[in-house]
């Protein structure tokens, strides 16, 4: 049986039921979606910064519920989640607005020739390149949103969200994968004509997130995710 | 200007749409293993494998958040609007 609306166990007592685990947790809601907006980017660090400063002062106190590996290791998943789902969403869907358009052009131009080169000429619209166009649906549609989703619930010390987390985890990698392969084999096209040729050190860097999720996720004290 | 104000609020909705239907499959189906019962919580030492673990994810939320802070701006800044 799961015990889903079992409150979170602190000391052998009950405690009375809470909006969010944390008190700052709300917090860190809103600085991961302003910052995983990349739009509204430069807010969201600041009130992102705030939530963890409450956590690190409660954590200090030892008056913290959730480990802060947990806190910082998820917030990390969330906003990796999200930065990644918020252009690739940009990209699958409003392609045609002008903000849409000079923002994943933009980081074209920065970083990626397949977001800027014959852009918008594809029968989908956007990056025209069919490998890129592929894996933005799986991110759009599958990844990157049950990461998004597990990393919350995994915060939230949902039973589902650690399992979530891992199953997520492994299609993160199975994502790395798939992507570094696509990326080199198009260098030429994609990474050679972006303006710092960069790229591809970059993606690689934040892609790699399941090589460190996934050793804590399986050693971490899973009966603490009870809610 | 108003076309592409529809276009935001349909992405809008159909990010909510997508992430709240994999709320919904997390919370409803995924749970197929049993969680364990709640332990009384013990003070241990946290295992050097998480805590090298969280230095490295501290460091590379920072350099994501840098990157969100910096990426449209220099857009902007670089390239102007399309």
């Amino acid at each position: 049986m799961v015990l889903k609306e079992s409150p979170v166990d602190v000391g052998g007592e009950q405690q009375p039921k809470k909006r969010w685990v944390e008190e700052a947790d709300g917090w860190l809601l809103a600085g991961c979606i302003l910052s995983g907006t990349m739009i509204l980017g430069p807010i969201g660090p600041i009130v992102l910064g705030i939530a963890l400063w409450k956590l690190y002062k409660s954590v200090k106190a030892g008056t913290n519920v959730r480990p802060w590996a947990a806190t910082v290791i998820a917030t990390f998943c969330m906003v990796d989640g999200l930065i990644n789902f918020s252009p690739w969403t940009f990209d699958t869907f409003a392609h045609n607005t002008v903000l849409g358009e000079t923002f994943i052009t933009g980081y074209g131009r920065f970083f990626d020739g397949a977001f800027y080169i014959d852009y918008n000429s594809g029968a989908l619209g956007g990056v025209a390149n069919t490998s890129e166009k592929m894996w933005q649906y799986l991110a759009v549609f599958i990844l990157m949103p049950m990461r998004i989703v597990s990393a919350w619930a995994f915060l939230q010390m949902r039973t589902w969200g650690l399992h979530f987390m891992k199953v997520s985890g492994w299609l993160y990698l199975f994502l790395w994968a798939g992507y570094t392969m696509a990326m080199s084999m198009d260098f030429e096209e994609r990474m050679a004509t972006s303006e710092f040729g960069l790229g591809w050190w970059l993606f690689n860097l934040f892609y790699l997130s399941p090589f460190f999720l996934l050793p804590y996720l399986y050693t971490v004290d899973k009966s603490r995710w009870c809610r | 200007m108003l076309h592409d104000a529809l276009i935001l609020s349909g992405m809008v909705v159909a990010d909510l749409l997508i992430i709240g239907v994999w709320w919904f499959l997390g919370s409803r189906l995924v749970p197929a293993e049993s969680s364990p019962p709640a332990v009384e919580a013990k003070l241990t030492k946290t295992p050097l494998l998480h805590k090298v673990l969280t230095v490295v994810s501290f460091f590379l939320l920072v350099g994501l958040l840098v990157e969100c802070m910096a990426m449209f701006p220099a857009i902007l800044m670089r390239f102007g609007w399309s």
